[in-house]
């Protein structure tokens, strides 16, 4: 019963895992094969050199947008997370609130680009907040650092990416149940000792997961940083999305996709470690069912 | 209580940029900023009578739709193989599908580029519903296992000991039963599909989706004729959570569940 | 012994959810080392009512006082009682120790002090070697002990206890409750103690508080809520009952008369909780009923041996009488007298203090 129903299995996931190995894993492959290749005048050449990989880490301009993504997603996934906390709290052990949740839905399946023009036009020169700030006479003339800023492009992308975040977050407590609050707080733990003492070192994978996807993705977006950012807009993204539609030079992009990859996994076992070292990060062994 | 508060008042962050596209994009004067100067229809006009935006839809729609429809299919495999797959086939296909939802959309964009180009493959509609599909399809297996970690396999041994083939088992018990949730999920794949910029702007080759003919816009000029387009596809977006929300509630009443879900 | 105010004292408790009055006048009040059993099937308000008393929720109405003083508006920290949860909630991110230590760490007590006090608490749980387990390697009697430990460490005036054995086999309950016993000995706490099962109510409790629908509608002794139930429902709810509908025939000095439809008599000695008049129900025990006449039995009724079900020390009887209703009959095995068979007729006898007279609902 149990061979041929494996078999079964096989046969109905291959159509799906075929698609995935050759529109996904296929092509990762090629495009790490690439960043060993070289592009000369417009044409790629198979190649096997480090030179892409070394150029990228030599030349300054790739460490000024890198250090600057990674302080974009690391200032920006932080404050999402520490929003999305609250909110996810909220939702699993105060009220399973419906509205809250298909608001939060709502934004999240809003569209990117429409959130991205929302806010440009409330943080524009003459956009809302100026107008608003003008006429209540907080300001004389338009401040315009709040469009082509960081300041910019970290609300806006926290705006984009905090749905997301508090799903990841909910979905995360979830797996922690009331009662652990309640023996906190029965043994005198306030409800913030509570968070810290129980639920924060139980949920850390969970929330360090929601962080680093987090960080992934707005380290990732180019989009926005070159719609709000201004002159402090390019990022990693940006260079790399450039490289394969100006410049031309894919290899190059290829190689530098991969640095940005490998930038992520680093600070993934940057924060594990701060996480271990602080104690905020334990070591948890999944709760066995009562009563086994 | 305060902590209530504070999530009342993230929300209305959330909330709050979207209200005021909405609102724009009834203004009766091009500008977008206050003092408002009344409301008029006329941005949606404008929306109507714009041809280039109408095809731009027309391909988003149509991309949109054959991925659902694709994704519904491999997905549904997918799905019914997860029930007999053991933890080996399980972690494969778990792999795959986390891999790339943790990916950012530059680098699935970049590769899925590199591919079309090493294939000599020219980028068109079909680039664009290939790639898509790379999106939609983790996010609808991720949906499903969810759901499927709850589903009753006794269910199917029942259907067999009743006397059903194994092909009647799959279309009179477990398709029904995962149906609802295939569903909503094949409908949050169209929403995916639609709203798409990143990836498809690496892969549509001379093509115009919707999203890259607003973010053409965007880039040109500040005007409302982009809140009224905003408007619409937020009111879509609605619509399609609805759906999938009103299916979600069949699902309720079938027992996907088996046992109950605390 | 000298007098001291009650440990807990509600006085006319109110609880609503939205619209719905989970637990209405409510009146309790709790010694000082006592065991007290809230009992009652599942959603009377048991389980409420020992959240109102940690502090999980507050009462819509009237007040609580813990150790004489009025607990209104005081959060779960801060109140005198701890409470040992259905499924124990063990924090999976600390050992055993850590667990124990856990309330005693949060009041900054010293470090020296609370490893004396944890290594006792968990000598007197007997779980001395396993102060460095990870709760997912404790069977479900160590978390329960753990869990009792934790709670009992911080010496706290009133030890909560929410079904606490609920998770747990028949045979490992049955040594909790033993142990829990001995525990409660040892430290000389009191206990409420939150259950829907009547036997683990018998053993353990001083006095068992009955609920139904969000009210208390008995507080006795065990033996006394037992052996004189107030209501129809207290009678069936705590173990086994025949019932049969009558109606009041006589009040006299030696006790009540009822008789049923068919002309059976029944005399109560037992004292009712009100006045009793028109239809009644009258509730006699199956293990009241003998098949031997003793000097003082003055009731009796014909009947036939319908089934006889016998399990080691006790057998139950189905017994038929004349006018059709049957009665199940519980006798201890013996080798002396001899018992009826199956199909035989028969005469069953009672006593008048076995005998309770209830009003109809």
């Amino acid at each position: 019963m149990k061979a041929p129903s494996i078999r079964m299995g096989g046969l109905l996931a291959a159509p799906a895992v075929l698609y995935m190995v050759m529109f996904f894993v296929v092509p990762s492959l090629i495009l790490f094969v690439y960043s060993f290749w070289t592009a000369a005048s417009y044409r790629i050449v198979p190649d096997f050199v480090f030179s892409n990989y070394l150029n990228s880490l030599m030349s300054p301009l790739f460490w000024t947008v890198t250090i600057n993504a990674i302080l974009i997603g690391l200032v920006t996934a932080s404050i999402t997370l520490v929003l999305a906390i609250p909110v996810g709290y909220y939702l699993v052990y105060v009220s399973r609130s419906q509205v809250i949740l298909y608001l939060i839905l709502i934004t999240w399946f809003s569209s990117y680009l429409v959130r991205i023009y929302a806010w440009r036009t409330l943080l524009g020169t003459s956009g809302v907040l100026n107008t608003i700030l003008i006429q209540a006479g907080i300001v004389d003339t338009p401040v315009d650092v709040f469009l082509f800023s960081r300041f910019a492009v970290a609300i806006t992308l926290i705006h984009i990416y905090l749905p997301f975040c508090i799903l990841l977050v909910v979905s995360s407590l979830s797996e922690i149940k009331k009662d652990l609050i309640d023996a906190a707080r029965d043994l005198g733990a306030s409800p913030l000792g509570a968070f810290f003492r129980v639920i924060a070192p139980n949920a850390a994978s969970g929330l360090v997961g929601a962080f680093m996807l987090t960080f992934v993705m707005v380290a990732g977006d180019y989009v926005t940083p070159q719609m709000l950012g201004g002159s402090s807009g390019q990022t990693t993204g940006l260079l790399i999305a450039d490289q394969f539609r100006k410049t031309g030079n894919w290899p190059l992009g290829a190689a530098q996709a991969f640095l940005m990859f490998l930038v992520s996994i680093v600070i993934y076992l940057s924060v594990m470690g701060l996480g271990r070292a602080t104690g905020l990060v334990v070591k948890r062994r999944p709760a066995r069912k009562a009563g086994g | 209580m305060l902590l209530k508060l504070v999530v009342w008042s993230i929300l209305a962050f959330l909330l709050m940029p979207l209200v005021i596209i909405v609102l724009f994009s009834f203004h009766a004067s091009p500008s977008l900023s206050f003092p408002f100067a009344g409301f008029s229809l006329r941005w949606y006009a404008e929306v109507l009578g714009n041809a280039q935006l109408g095809s731009a839809l027309v391909k988003s729609l149509t991309v949109a739709g054959f991925t659902a429809l694709i994704t519904l299919v491999l997905g549904a495999a997918a799905s019914l193989a997860w029930l007999r797959l053991g933890h080996r086939g399980r972690a494969l296909l778990e792999v795959l599908c986390l891999t790339p939802i943790a990916l950012p959309g530059l680098f699935v964009g970049v590769s899925l580029l590199v591919l079309f180009a090493q294939a000599r493959v020219q980028l068109s509609t079909v680039t664009i519903v290939i790639s898509h599909v790379v999106l939609a399809l983790p996010i609808l297996i991720v949906a499903m296992r969810a759901r499927l970690a709850l589903f009753d396999p006794s269910l199917e041994e029942a259907s067999r000991d009743l006397g059903a083939s194994q092909m009647q088992t799959f279309g009179k018990v477990t398709l029904p039963l995962i149906a609802p949730t295939l569903i909503a999920s094949a409908i949050l794949a169209f929403a995916v599909s639609f709203d798409e910029f990143v990836v498809t702007s690496f892969v549509a080759g001379t093509e115009t989706t919707l999203p890259m003919y607003i973010w053409s816009m965007m880039r040109r000029t500040v005007t409302p004729l982009i809140n009224a387009i905003s408007t619409l596809a937020l009111v879509f977006s609605i619509v399609i959570l609805v759906a999938a929300w009103l299916i979600g509630h069949l699902r309720r009443r079938s027992a996907v569940a088996g046992r109950t879900v605390s | 012994m000298t007098i001291r105010p009650p440990v807990i004292e509600i006085t006319a408790a109110q609880k609503m959810f939205g619209s719905f009055q989970a637990l209405s006048d409510i009146n309790l009040s709790i010694e000082q080392g006592e065991i007290v059993t809230l009992l009652g099937p599942s959603g009377c308000g048991k389980t409420t009512l020992m959240r109102l008393i940690a502090g999980f929720e507050a009462v819509t109405a009237g007040s609580i006082k813990i150790d004489g003083r009025d607990c209104a508006g005081q959060p779960p920290e801060r109140r005198p009682v701890n409470m040992v949860f259905q499924r124990y909630a063990l924090f999976p991110h600390l050992d055993v120790f850590e667990n124990v230590a856990f309330g005693l760490k949060v009041k900054g007590t010293p470090k020296a002090e609370i490893r004396e006090r944890v290594q006792r608490m968990l000598h007197i749980v007997q779980l001395d070697s396993f102060a460095n387990r990870y709760i997912n390697e404790l069977s479900g009697g160590q978390s329960q002990r753990v869990a009792l430990a934790r709670a009992l460490v911080n010496g706290p005036k009133v030890l909560l206890l929410d079904e606490p054995l609920a998770a747990l086999d028949l045979k490992i309950r049955q040594h909790m409750l033993v142990e829990m016993k001995r525990i409660h000995a040892e430290t000389g706490a009191t206990f409420v103690y939150v259950t829907h099962d009547q036997d683990e109510a018998m053993i353990l409790s001083d006095r068992v508080v009955l609920m139904e629908k969000g009210r208390i509608v008995q507080i006795d002794r065990p033996e006394t809520m037992y052996a004189a139930p107030k209501s129809l429902f207290a009678a069936k709810f705590l173990g086994e009952t025949n019932l049969f509908e009558a109606a009041m025939a006589g009040d006299d000095a030696s006790g009540m008369t009822a008789v049923t439809g068919s002309g059976l008599r029944f005399h109560s000695s037992i004292v009712p909780a009100g006045e009793l008049r028109g239809k009644v129900i009258v509730s006699i025990r199956p293990e009241s009923f003998r098949f031997n006449r003793d000097n003082d039995t003055t009731q009796s009724a014909i009947g036939q041996v319908e089934d006889v079900i016998f399990i080691g020390s006790r057998s139950f009887y189905t017994i038929r009488l004349a006018d059709g209703v049957r009665v199940r009959v519980q006798v201890q095995r013996s080798t002396r007298t001899s018992l009826p068979k199956p199909g035989e007729n028969t005469e069953v006898f009672w006593d008048s203090d076995n005998v309770v007279i209830l009003p109809q609902s």
